[in-house]
């Protein structure tokens, strides 16, 4: 009896419990990043079979097929560009105009900035048509610029919003202290601000290349021509082109986890910034 | 966000009684300066093209039949006699509604849990980021490659536990369905991190305190965790309503709108009447329309904030 009491442990039902729940939400999460995983390394002629193959033999089969039948090279060029740029454009004009929000009060601006954080609401798609005419009667179609410029606007009052409260936590006797020492004001921008905001300005930097890299309808609806395309149109491209067996599930796939692990990779590194960006404006 | 903006006289120095014109006038030079680049973009690349939406509704343009008339409230009137628009925007309705509350429910689970101590926990709260992380047509198609009636991942699984294969995408309700809840898996975990943050917020005291005098946990919930998180539930609802409201990658890649027109959201069909079929006039009325109701439901959301006393 003895040695059998020594196998009779306890489990914990709050723990058992707790891991059961980490095991359900993993689970949810992750199965569909599974099947278009295993669906990009899986080839054609067993992609499309009942039951599917739930461990297939991996190939780089699709990757090589992708590469060789749209001008992956020019989108993802497009896409890194399209994400740079936004990032630059809106981080930087957002600070500036954060900056005067946070520091320089004069009578109204706290409505300015309400009326600002709440344009956030206008929905994009309602600007798309507009947009397009003034593009294109500025030349801007099929070019990156046109879409930085759009997109970054887009991003411009969430970034104001939390670099606002980013500026608001930062000491501000260190800025006094310049302004008595005649600092003029892009000396202080430029020599006390900006290298004590480095973190808040790179967590909005990731945020915003985020946001552009995932964004479909700007390059949808203003770019027609492989100058211009990024991933997420192409995506679109080569789900529309069929073949006789229906959809190429096995390039979409791949294309899609060339979307995906960027973003996975920008997740796993700087996790603890993007949670505090994301989280700013709403919690003080 | 605090708009009690700091009284702190930045460019004139630190006596609040200098107060001579030169210096307010450069101070608000100052502020113009900083201000401008941003104003400017959002005034030429958003509050003008919203301008000039609420102008071409009462138009007829047409780039396929080279039309450009005043028509005055005819786009309007044409839209509300469309049976379709009102298919449309009570599905538009339904989505918003129903994927907001599910998000706040399962948000609100996820943040408890990712609040409570494990091992693991730093890594479960990253990967929660993923889905809010990858564009949404990559995982509208993924979703719809899952939800495939012959090869898919989904019906294999039903096919498996009770021997059917439901054409999941193929019938309107279903279809729906599978829509909000993949818009729901997209969404929740950005909800989850806003609510996780708010949680973390409440001093752990307050729930020591509560279980010495006696509160069971579905107690200390209700009295500590939901007012300690109802500004931060008041922001989350007012934005994915809002946001939701517009909604256009995920279903342009997981259902076309189809079948028919079943899951077509308001947003969609904007898009469908401005960029594919060039019918730019009602395209507008219809985003007159979608404005509208947003900012209807921004003044209710504004009266929210004041109630309870949101800043934003």
């Amino acid at each position: 009896m003895k040695i059998l009491n020594r196998f009779k442990f306890k489990v914990n039902p709050k723990i058992l419990g707790l891991y059961l729940g980490l095991i359900l939400f993993l689970f949810i999460i992750l199965v569909p990043f599974y099947w278009l995983f295993i669906s990009a390394i899986t080839p054609f002629n067993q992609l499309f079979s009942i039951p599917p193959h739930y461990f297939p033999k991996p190939t780089l089969i699709n990757f090589v097929k992708l590469i060789k039948e749209i001008p992956f090279y020019s989108y993802l060029r497009n896409s890194v560009l399209f994400g740079i740029g936004t990032s630059l454009l809106s981080v930087s004009v957002s600070f500036l105009a954060a900056y005067g929000f946070a520091r320089v009060a004069i009578p109204g601006s706290n409505i300015l900035l309400l009326g600002l954080v709440l344009s956030m609401a206008l929905p994009e798609i309602v600007t798309v048509v507009p947009l397009f005419r003034i593009l294109r009667n500025l030349g801007m179609i099929n070019t990156i610029q046109g879409l930085i410029l759009v997109m970054s606007s887009t991003l411009v009052p969430f970034t104001v919003w939390v670099l606002v409260s980013f500026i608001k936590q930062i000491p501000i006797e260190i800025e006094e202290a310049a302004i008595i020492d005649g600092a003029s004001l892009p000396q202080l921008l430029w020599d006390i601000v900006i290298p004590m905001m480095k973190p808040s300005l790179a967590t909005t930097f990731i945020i915003n290349f985020i946001n552009a890299w995932n964004n479909l309808v700007y390059p949808l609806a203003f770019s027609s021509t492989t100058k211009a395309k990024t991933l997420s149109v192409s995506i679109t491209e080569v789900f529309q082109a069929r073949s006789p067996y229906g959809r190429p599930w096995d390039l979409i796939s791949a294309l899609g986890i060339t979307m995906v692990v960027p973003m996975v990779i920008l997740v796993f590194i700087s996790q603890r910034a993007i949670i505090t960006g994301l989280t700013r404006g709403a919690i003080k | 966000m605090n708009m009690k903006l700091s009284k702190v006289r930045l460019v004139e120095g630190n006596s609040k009684y200098s107060y001579k014109l030169s210096n307010t006038t450069r101070r608000y030079i100052t502020f113009f300066l900083l201000v401008a680049p941003a104003l400017l973009l959002r005034i030429s690349t958003s509050v003008y093209p919203v301008l000039q939406t609420i102008y071409l509704s009462f138009f007829e343009v047409n780039l396929v039949s080279q039309t450009n008339l005043y028509v005055g409230l005819q786009n309007f009137i044409r839209l509300a006699r469309d049976i379709s628009i009102r298919d449309i925007t009570s599905f538009t309705i339904m989505f918003t509604l129903l994927s907001t509350l599910l998000e706040l429910i399962f948000g609100m689970i996820i943040a408890n849990f990712l609040n409570t101590n494990f091992t693991g926990r730093q890594l479960a709260r990253t990967i929660n980021l993923i889905p809010w992380a990858i564009p949404t047509i990559v995982a509208a198609l993924a979703f719809r490659w899952m939800f495939d009636d012959q090869y898919g991942l989904i019906v294999d699984w039903i096919y498996r536990l009770f021997g059917i294969r439901p054409a999941l995408l193929v019938f309107p309700l279903t279809s729906q369905l599978s829509v909000i809840l993949v818009n729901v898996w997209k969404n929740t975990p950005f909800t989850a991190i806003v609510l996780l943050a708010g949680l973390q917020n409440v001093p752990p005291e307050l729930y020591e305190a509560a279980r010495i005098d006696g509160a069971n946990s579905l107690q200390a919930f209700r009295w500590i965790t939901i007012p300690v998180s109802v500004p931060i539930i008041i922001t989350l609802i007012l934005f994915h309503i809002i946001w939701q409201l517009s909604g256009f990658d995920l279903i342009y890649g997981m259902t076309s709108g189809g079948p028919g027109i079943a899951t077509t959201l308001i947003g969609y069909r904007i898009f469908q009447k401005g960029m594919l079929w060039y019918d730019w006039g009602t395209a507008s009325a219809l985003g007159v329309v979608l404005i509208l109701i947003v900012a209807i439901i921004g003044i209710i959301g504004l009266y929210l904030f004041k109630k309870y006393e949101v800043t934003l």
